[in-house]
């Protein structure tokens, strides 16, 4: 074999991964659960209201009424303000018209850090101020504190990003869904597995349940005002940013879907 | 005829498979959606590869495992290779 024939085989290598791949991306991109949240009906009502209004904190909480009763679901992006995921996707599903329930949305939840891009804010890192049974230790914690008891969600999801993969690398915990005891978080992950290519087996989901009491919000929401809690994990451990978002959105959708806020089951995505 | 070392270090069947195990999975780090199942072979490796190394040295960022997975990816290519051109040998002689 010469080199030419080497060089030939190399081109015909990049073509043929960039045709199978433009399929690949093709067929991830027909997610019908995202496509039912955007294209649900007009909302009954969208009112947007500020958290910590005149404070160094203050950011918007999106709310959404959808035409029919259901479920109340709070969606939090940015209490890590470098896990861009959570925080570009929640804007977006300041977009999303669900079908029935209230769908209220923080995407910048901790507003400096979001504008620093560093995953801790002017007292450290949110997501370690919400201590199960006591008050929350910084003002930023207690101002969400109040709008989570205010709001009473029965479903709290709070959107992250690891550096590496829960059980293959041993400090990080990507790919996971952590879940109150009470969640069908199983068979969220189930459909969520759909989303990722067969060839990538490290990164398919896992659901892991979360009842040691630690003071994180969605921990906090789960014991004291009995909400449904998840906190969800990809990774930036071979994906971009592309690929994180649409996890992410994906995760989101299904969660609200399996909670009754759209028109698709588990189902009919299989 | 005897293969010589620099035929077994950079023959074309360890290049080839040099090639098959970095470029695929090269495309698919730099972007997701490049990811095919050619890249299967390079992310099992590269994966395995963080895992153990994490277990060892968890401080390290997991990108810095490229490094081993180069050299790993050619120890495998050479292996390949030197199976290969063993293969060649025995065939030519079978027929001579």
């Amino acid at each position: 074999m010469n080199r030419r024939t080497v060089l030939g085989a190399a081109g015909s290598l990049a073509v043929g991964t960039i045709t199978v791949a433009t399929a690949v991306v093709r067929s991830r991109s027909d997610d019908a659960f995202v496509s039912a949240a955007r294209n649900g009906p007009p909302a009954d009502d969208v009112v947007t209201e500020q958290l910590l209004p005149d404070t160094v904190h203050e950011t918007p909480i999106y709310t959404i009424e959808a035409p029919a009763d259901g479920a109340t679901v709070m969606v939090f992006g940015g209490v890590h303000g470098d896990e861009y995921n959570g925080i570009e996707v929640s804007h977006e599903v300041t977009e999303w018209r669900p079908n029935a329930g209230t769908l209220v949305v923080v995407p910048e939840t901790d507003r400096v850090a979001v504008e620093n891009e560093r995953r801790e804010g002017v007292d450290g890192d949110l997501n370690r101020h919400f201590p199960i049974d006591e008050e929350p230790t910084t003002e930023l914690a207690r101002g969400i504190w109040d709008a989570v008891e205010r709001y009473d969600p029965d479903v709290v999801l709070d959107l992250h990003r690891s550096l590496g993969i829960f059980d293959l690398h041993q400090r990080y915990v990507g790919q996971a869904l952590f879940h109150s005891a009470d969640a069908p978080a199983k068979e969220i992950v189930a459909s969520l597995n759909d989303v990722v290519p067969w060839y990538m087996p490290a990164h398919r989901f896992v659901a892991e349940p979360s009842t040691h009491p630690s003071p994180l919000l969605f921990k906090k929401a789960a014991h004291e005002l009995g909400s449904t809690a998840y906190l969800f994990e990809t990774t930036s451990f071979m994906l971009d940013q592309e690929a994180k978002n649409t996890f992410t959105r994906a995760a989101t959708a299904r969660v609200l879907a399996r909670h009754g806020m759209l028109e698709v089951s588990m189902e009919v995505e299989r | 005829m005897t293969p010589t070392i620099r035929r077994i270090l950079a023959g074309p069947a360890t290049i080839v498979t040099f090639i098959l195990l970095v470029v695929p999975f090269g495309l698919g780090w730099l972007k997701t959606a490049l990811f095919t199942p050619l890249a299967l072979p390079g992310y099992l490796i590269y994966a395995v590869g963080s895992a153990i190394g994490n277990a060892i040295a968890p401080r390290f960022e997991l990108w810095v495992y490229w490094v081993p997975f180069i050299a790993a990816c050619y120890a495998i290519s050479v292996a390949v290779g030197a199976s290969y051109e063993w293969v060649c040998e025995q065939l030519s002689e079978s027929d001579q």
